[in-house]
């Protein structure tokens, strides 16, 4: 569908290992701009540990990983090149953010205060042009109110929204979701993903880690699904979900999709 | 009682020059043990193993010497190296060397003890690990370590007499002094308790009060 849009990151062979044991084998992607992507599979399958290597989080063993021209590279038996990567996942955490399970607000911080952190502390920006800007966002996802309350005040499903915010508040041209919505209680669900999908229609670059089906299929460009550290399944929603290729991503929607 | 007044006349100035002398070394002494501990803390939890591994070296040697050994060594070693500085001076070395031993332990239990989470949120956004450690990690641990840091301190200011062994002039050094013109050891060792009790009993209430303010702060 978006094809024909700029790659703005692309992963070649990419493997993951914890001593013998590999979690990500031979993973290879490529995401478009404007390109929302739904990671999808069973646990222990890789996803997150896949997402976490895409900023970093996790040092990838081999293979490669290039976000708008950074190249991460393999760092199994190179030291050169996990020094490298150190360097490049500080220029690419600006342009790529990350938004995580827990949400992992900091909690000593105000909500305005956990929001500016980024632009101001790493990016250099003015504080009050970046106060400025936090109090936009948070009046987008209908938090300006909150802005003084520290996390611990807050919802599940609040902590998760300013989450986003904070990500949004550096700019980034792609967003990873690792399982946003699985640590909330079911009420906040629905509100975290309004502001997701919103996101989406923006036409914001995001690669999504979810057990939220409904998601996938409703604003996912694409859907992968993974099984034992490989992409098993790479295709639209509708393929994807509705005709497998593989037998065990049959397996797998036929117990989901099916309740 | 005209006893006893005329051996608290003697004692009591006598001590309270050593209070001073005490209350100085203590806080020269943790001053040094803070900035080296915050440091040693660092390289315990450095991704480099040669920093983790003589972080170790370090807190294994000063924790697992007693003191007063270790203070002989000083006042004997230092002059070999051909560093030669005053007992007072040799006594606030050791002493914050000691010192921050400790505190780098009670720092990096409160560092791991944070969720990795908060770390990672801090790396997500491209923050610098040293500024990600003073300005998101630190702040955290500081309700967590409150409690064990107060508990060393007090340590520090009763560790601070073994001091009067190499001739420096703190509080028990004086104490001594007083016994020897006054003969009355127990009047004075009651009166040297009582001194090191209340600096102590300061420390601890201001202690309790700041853990108290943080509390309200960040919950």
């Amino acid at each position: 569908m978006k094809n024909d849009a700029k790659i703005v990151m692309s992963v070649k062979n990419l493997s993951k290992k914890y001593g013998d044991n590999e979690v990500l084998k031979k993973i290879d992607m490529e995401v478009h701009e404007g390109e929302v992507i739904s990671i999808v599979g069973p646990s222990g399958s890789g996803k997150s540990t896949f997402l976490r290597c895409l900023n970093h989080l996790e040092h990838l063993s081999g293979g490669e990983i290039m976000v708008n021209n950074i190249p991460l590279l393999g760092e199994d038996g190179s030291h050169a090149n996990a020094k490298k990567n150190e360097k490049a996942a500080k220029e690419i955490c600006k342009s790529v953010g990350m938004v995580f399970q827990q949400f992992n607000l900091w909690p000593h911080k105000t909500v305005l205060e956990n929001i500016i952190e980024g632009p101001v502390q790493v990016k250099k920006e003015n504080k009050k042009e970046a106060i400025k800007q936090a109090e936009r966002l948070l009046e987008k996802v209908g938090m300006l109110e909150k802005k003084n309350a520290y996390p611990a005040q807050l919802s599940g499903g609040q902590q998760q929204r300013i989450a986003i915010v904070r990500t949004l508040a550096m700019n980034p041209e792609i967003i990873l979701f690792d399982e946003p919505t699985s640590a909330l209680d079911p009420e906040y669900v629905g509100e975290v993903l309004s502001v997701m999908k919103d996101l989406a229609k923006e036409g914001m670059t995001m690669i999504v880690v979810t057990h939220e089906m409904g998601f996938a299929a409703e604003v996912g460009d694409r859907v992968i699904f993974m099984d034992g550290g490989y992409i098993m399944e790479d295709g639209t929603p509708q393929e994807v979900f509705k005709h497998p290729k593989t037998e065990r991503a049959q397996v797998f929607f036929s117990k989901i999709l099916n309740v | 009682m005209n006893e006893f007044l005329r051996i608290a006349q003697i004692t009591i100035p006598l001590l309270l020059e050593g209070v001073l002398s005490t209350l100085k070394i203590s806080v020269l002494a943790i001053l040094l043990a803070l900035i080296l501990g915050a440091f040693i803390a660092c390289l315990r939890i450095s991704r480099l193993f040669i920093c983790r591994l003589a972080a170790g070296i370090y807190i294994k040697i000063f924790r697992c010497i007693p003191f007063m050994v270790e203070v002989y060594l000083a006042y004997y070693g230092l002059p070999m190296l051909g560093i030669e500085v005053s007992a007072l001076a040799t006594g606030i070395l050791i002493l914050g060397l000691y010192t921050a031993a400790y505190i780098a332990v009670i720092l990096e239990s409160g560092l791991k003890a944070l969720p990795k989470g908060q770390s990672e949120a801090a790396y997500a956004i491209g923050m610098s690990k040293a500024k990600s450690l003073w300005r998101i990690l630190l702040p955290q641990t500081i309700g967590v370590i409150i409690p064990p840091m107060t508990g060393q301190f007090l340590q520090t200011v009763k560790d601070s007499s073994i001091l009067s062994i190499i001739t420096v002039a703190e509080m028990t050094m004086m104490t001594k002094e007083a016994i020897g013109i006054t003969f009355s050891p127990l009047i004075v060792y009651i009166c040297a308790g009582l001194f090191y009790w209340a600096i102590n009993l300061i420390i601890e209430l201001s202690a309790k009060r700041i853990e108290k303010r943080h509390r309200r702060i960040s919950i």
